[in-house]
């Protein structure tokens, strides 16, 4: 926490170079969410689909790496890959990038789809605490994009527990809105975007002293535009993001992907013509 | 002819009459009285010595037209001329050459009881260019051993990290020594009275700090008679006022306030990234009381307060942690009270005895994450000082400390190694409440001796014992130094010593470290002389040379299965000389550091440490022309080094990157290099002094690279750089 002091200070005291790109700026191949079919499961269950939300600039193809895994310890700092984990499967699959269709901007935007025939294992849960029992313990797929010049790494968990209500994608209300209304026309400087979304669930959940909880998921989105930038691109649902450009020319996508922190993910996108 | 005899009889008288003059001589600007000089009057060869209150008496001096002179050694000649009738207040005020100059010298000799401690008077750290105002804290900065630690100023002692030096108010510890992480530190300047620094080997008396210690000791108010300080400069204001209350007792009271708030708001209002909301502030106040209860005791009490706050908002995360946006607010802020008694029992022993009540509180709220920290803090220390012979001394100390802490919590883990910390958003999270009681108890003995009474050796043969209940440990930390006083100009040292600090409250916490964490410990061995080249006079050379190796084992380091382990080890060796010189009006300092420090961490292999600085070189020099002072700290220190990111890897469920590491502190920050100038200006009241200072901090605008900031993910970065040129213009009042 002294450490987050500190950064606050040095932010506010310090100069730094504001030009690195902008994390809502869509340019070139990116991972933007990895959608699952269920983000939890029971223990045996079979691996439930993916759906990758993927942009590029370029039409290729992609010889793409997985590898299925327990989770190695993310959240307590081992490395998001599955190397050197007892049990890990693999995969391949190839992404050509050329089928994306929606069009804004450079970047072409799809989805391609994931499966494979693994089943968690059965016995993921056995011998382990009922904190670990109710809020799961994750097996991530963890995908290489091999891109020639590099690689590009991203994973998903998929969390086996014990609840019998398992948690569902969040889900979008209505469309984008341009200072409340929808729209098909450009954005201006100032423009405010906002979406609705569907009331987040309620979970049990255990505390670190053991305390069994009820909690309700908290929703977040991140925006996306292939021109410009957003003042906020990381938003509650209740909040609009600026826009704060002016003046785009030709087509535009604005992506927009609502979370529940709990894996749970569902992406909209808005394609506007000139 | 009647007429005529008349004229003549009163023209005789009037030529002949003699006068009484009575007066006070007062030092100019301070008031002070002047005793025991001598005062003239001519032309008749009249003169009168002053008493202890300054006071003089001519008497039986002719009245008319005469020349009042007063000529004493570093003052301005006075020469008046009057015409000499009764009086019974005048007053003559002599005009110092100079009032307070930056001088090198370390004048905290006298009561140093440590050969390794160093310390800066007031008169030193009030003038140190670049310590934002005389701020005693980043004055000390200018020490050998003592590391730059840019924007933040926190206090790097010999290549240690921030959180193993310990901050001492009188001798009790508190939890932070700055405003801020580093703007100015918790006590007004002019209430301080030195700033001591323990960097290695010293003696029992202080633990728990495997860097070092840094010490701020209040000055006793003083009573002669009623003084006062107001002072403003561009980031804060704040006033003193101190004298006597009785014939035994005198008082100070300090407070200060910053504006800085308003400042930053107008860095705000061109960014879009940030909203300040609330103007981020500090304060504190000081007071102090002092009483000669009797010939054997005094009484002296000391109350520090201290806030900050700061509150904003971050529309853009942090290092681009969904997990660090939306509202931030933090307020930081403790008290003590410490009444100490300092008993002379007899013309050989001597008991003080001092206790710190107070309360310490943090909050840090993050959205709906929040650190809640609430604790009730008692400290005590004791010390029978006993002189049993010429040949031997002993000290014979208590250092314990009592708290209650109440901690609400609802914050992720955070994995962090080599200086990269993993998001927030992906560290599992933790809520919960916790609380209780922790103590640690200290005893010490230090003995001084000497195998005659004209032996040139001191041999310090000293131990100290600690138990923290935090881990359940007892430490037996056996310390030796010695001492060779060669001639009355040269003086050689040595010491080897054991050196413990408990776990961070975070590494043995059960919820979120681990609660069999050992407490890390250090082997330090020194050697140093000193060699005062002025042969008695207050000019030349001293020169201070210092060695020093430390061994460092059951370091804290971060573990993926146990939060944390003891595995971490490392070194810490190098030297550092200081060279002072002082001729006339100029006086100048050079101290050198140079260090190599490493830490080996099973799994990532040995590394330089965060705060390696191979070249640390500080130039001062101060220039005092009647009522100008001209003083310059240029700094050259080789850059920290830091863990390069070589790439992220996307956490699609929590929409972050993670970073992934290159070898730990494989690469280097560029030198860091700094020119601080500062110009102060007095102006010379009969009762009063006004000061005006420019400091002007980072004068060539230097783009020193402080830390490296990272695009979303991790493809690309840059440096963020330290503080631009920075002026500081400000006025002070005194009387």
């Amino acid at each position: 926490m002294k450490t987050l002091i500190l950064l606050t200070t040095l932010f506010l005291l310090s100069c730094g170079d504001d030009n690195l790109s902008k994390v809502e700026r869509l340019s070139g191949f990116r991972v933007l969410a990895i959608e699952a079919s269920n983000s939890e499961v029971s223990p045996g269950d079979a691996l439930p689909s993916l759906s990758l939300h993927l942009v590029d600039n370029v039409a290729r193809n992609i010889p793409t790496d997985v590898a299925i895994c327990l989770d190695p310890g993310i959240s307590f700092g081992a490395e998001p890959s599955c190397e050197g984990v007892p049990g890990t499967q693999t995969s391949s699959l190839t992404i050509n990038t050329g089928g994306f269709t929606v069009t804004g901007g450079e970047v072409n935007y799809g989805i391609i789809p994931f499966s494979a025939p693994i089943n968690v294992p059965g016995t993921i849960l056995d011998g382990r605490s009922l904190q670990e029992a109710i809020n799961g313990v994750a097996v991530i797929v963890h995908f290489t994009f091999n891109l020639g010049d590099k690689k590009v790494e991203a994973f998903k968990r998929i969390v086996a527990t014990s609840r019998t209500q398992k948690n569902l994608n969040p889900q979008f209300a209505g469309p984008i809105l341009k200072n409340g209304t929808t729209f098909t026309t450009n954005l201006r400087k100032n423009d405010e975007l906002s979406i609705g979304v569907n009331a987040p669930e309620t979970y049990t959940y255990v505390a670190v002293d053991g305390e069994v909880i009820n909690r309700t998921e908290t929703l977040s989105l991140a925006w996306y535009t292939t021109s410009g930038e957003f003042n906020r691109p990381k938003a509650r649902p209740d909040q609009s993001v600026k826009y704060l450009k002016n003046g785009v020319t030709g087509s535009e996508l604005i992506i927009v992907i609502v979370r529940d922190e709990r894996g749970g993910v569902k992406s909209l996108v808005q394609q506007i013509p000139f | 002819m009647v007429f005529f005899t008349l004229i003549t009889l009163i023209f005789t008288s009037f030529v002949n009459a003699q006068v009484t003059i009575e007066g006070t001589l007062l030092e100019k600007g301070t008031r002070k009285p002047l005793a025991d000089v001598s005062v003239f009057i001519l032309p008749h060869k009249l003169k009168a010595t002053t008493t202890s209150t300054g006071s003089y008496k001519f008497e039986n001096v002719p009245a008319g037209s005469c020349q009042l002179i007063v000529n004493l050694t570093g003052y301005i000649k006075l020469e008046k001329n009057e015409n000499c009738q009764e009086t019974k207040n005048q007053q003559l005020f002599l005009e110092k050459k100079f009032y307070t100059s930056f001088q090198t010298t370390v004048t905290g000799k006298a009561t140093r009881r440590d050969d390794q401690a160093q310390a800066l008077t007031q008169e030193e750290f009030i003038k140190a260019p670049g310590s934002f105002g005389g701020d005693p804290v980043r004055a000390a900065q200018n020490l050998p051993g003592v590391g730059q630690s840019g924007a933040n100023a926190q206090v790097i002692v010999q290549g240690a990290g921030p959180d193993d030096t310990s901050y001492l108010i009188n001798g009790h510890r508190v939890p932070i020594i700055f405003h801020f992480g580093g703007l100015s530190s918790v006590i007004i300047p002019e209430a301080v009275d030195r700033v001591e620094l323990l960097p290695s080997g010293y003696g029992p008396e202080y633990s728990l700090a495997l860097g070092g210690v840094v010490g701020l000791t209040t000055k006793n108010p003083r009573n002669d008679r009623l003084h006062g300080m107001a002072f403003v400069d561009l980031f804060n204001a704040g006033g003193l006022l101190e004298g006597p209350i009785d014939e035994k007792s005198s008082f100070l009271v300090a407070g200060r306030y910053s504006y800085i708030g308003q400042v930053l708001q107008k860095v705000a209002e061109s960014n879009d990234n940030l909203e300040l909301t609330a103007a981020p502030t500090y304060y504190d106040i000081t007071s102090i009381y002092t009483r000669e209860i009797n010939e054997k005791n005094i009484f002296k009490t000391t109350f520090v307060a201290s806030r900050d706050e700061l509150e904003l908002i971050f529309n853009r995360s942090i290092n681009n942690d969904p997990g660090l946006t939306g509202n931030f607010y933090n307020r930081t802020q403790f008290f003590r009270i410490i009444p100490q008694l300092t008993t002379q029992i007899n013309s050989t022993t001597k008991l003080d005895n001092s206790i710190a009540i107070g309360k310490d509180a943090i909050l840090v709220d993050i959205s709906s994450r929040y650190l809640d920290v609430d604790s009730n803090v008692i400290t005590q220390r004791s010390e029978l000082t006993k002189e049993w012979s010429p040949t031997y001394k002993t000290y014979l100390g208590l250092d314990n400390r009592l708290d209650y802490t109440e901690v609400k919590i609802n914050l992720p883990n955070s994995y962090s190694i080599g200086g990269v910390r993993n998001p927030f958003s992906v560290g599992e999270e933790r809520s919960f409440t916790t609380g209780g009681t922790d103590f640690e108890l200290g005893a010490y003995l230090r003995q001084e001796i000497k195998p005659h009474a004209q032996s040139k050796w001191t041999f310090l043969p000293n131990v100290r014992v600690d138990y923290f209940s935090t881990n359940e440990e007892t430490h037996f930390q056996p310390r030796f130094q010695t001492r060779y006083l060669w001639d009355s100009s040269l003086l050689l040292r040595g010491s080897v010593g054991l050196y413990v600090q408990p776990p961070q409250p975070q590494e043995s916490s059960k919820e979120y470290g681990n609660n069999k964490i050992r407490s890390p410990k250090s082997w330090h061995y020194t050697a140093g002389l000193t060699k005062d080249f002025r042969q008695g006079s207050s000019e030349g050379i001293e020169v201070t040379n210092n060695y020093f190796y430390k061994e460092l084992n059951d370091l804290v380091i971060p573990d993926i299965q146990k939060n944390y382990n003891n595995s971490g080890t490392g070194r810490i060796l190098g030297g550092e000389v200081q060279a002072k010189y002082r001729k006339n009006e100029w006086s100048s300092q050079l101290v050198y550091t140079y260090l190599d420090s490493e830490r080996r961490i099973p799994g990532f292999g040995t590394a330089s440490s965060e705060f390696d600085q191979t070249h640390n070189l500080n130039l001062i020099c101060s220039y005092n022309l009647e009522r100008w002072t001209y003083s310059a700290r240029f700094r050259f220190v080789s850059g920290n080094p830091y863990t390069p990111v070589i790439g992220g890897t996307y956490d699609a469920d929590n929409d972050v990157y993670i970073p992934q590491r290159g070898r730990i502190y494989s690469q280097r920050f560029d030198a860091f290099n700094q020119l601080d100038i500062r110009i102060d200006r007095k102006f010379i009241y009969d009762t009063w002094i006004l000061t005006a200072y420019l400091d002007i901090q980072n004068f060539y605008n230097a783009k020193n690279p402080q830390s490296i900031q990272y695009a979303f993910d991790y493809s690309k970065s840059s440096r963020v750089r330290g503080l631009p040129i920075l002026p500081t213009f400000g006025v002070k009042g005194e009387f």
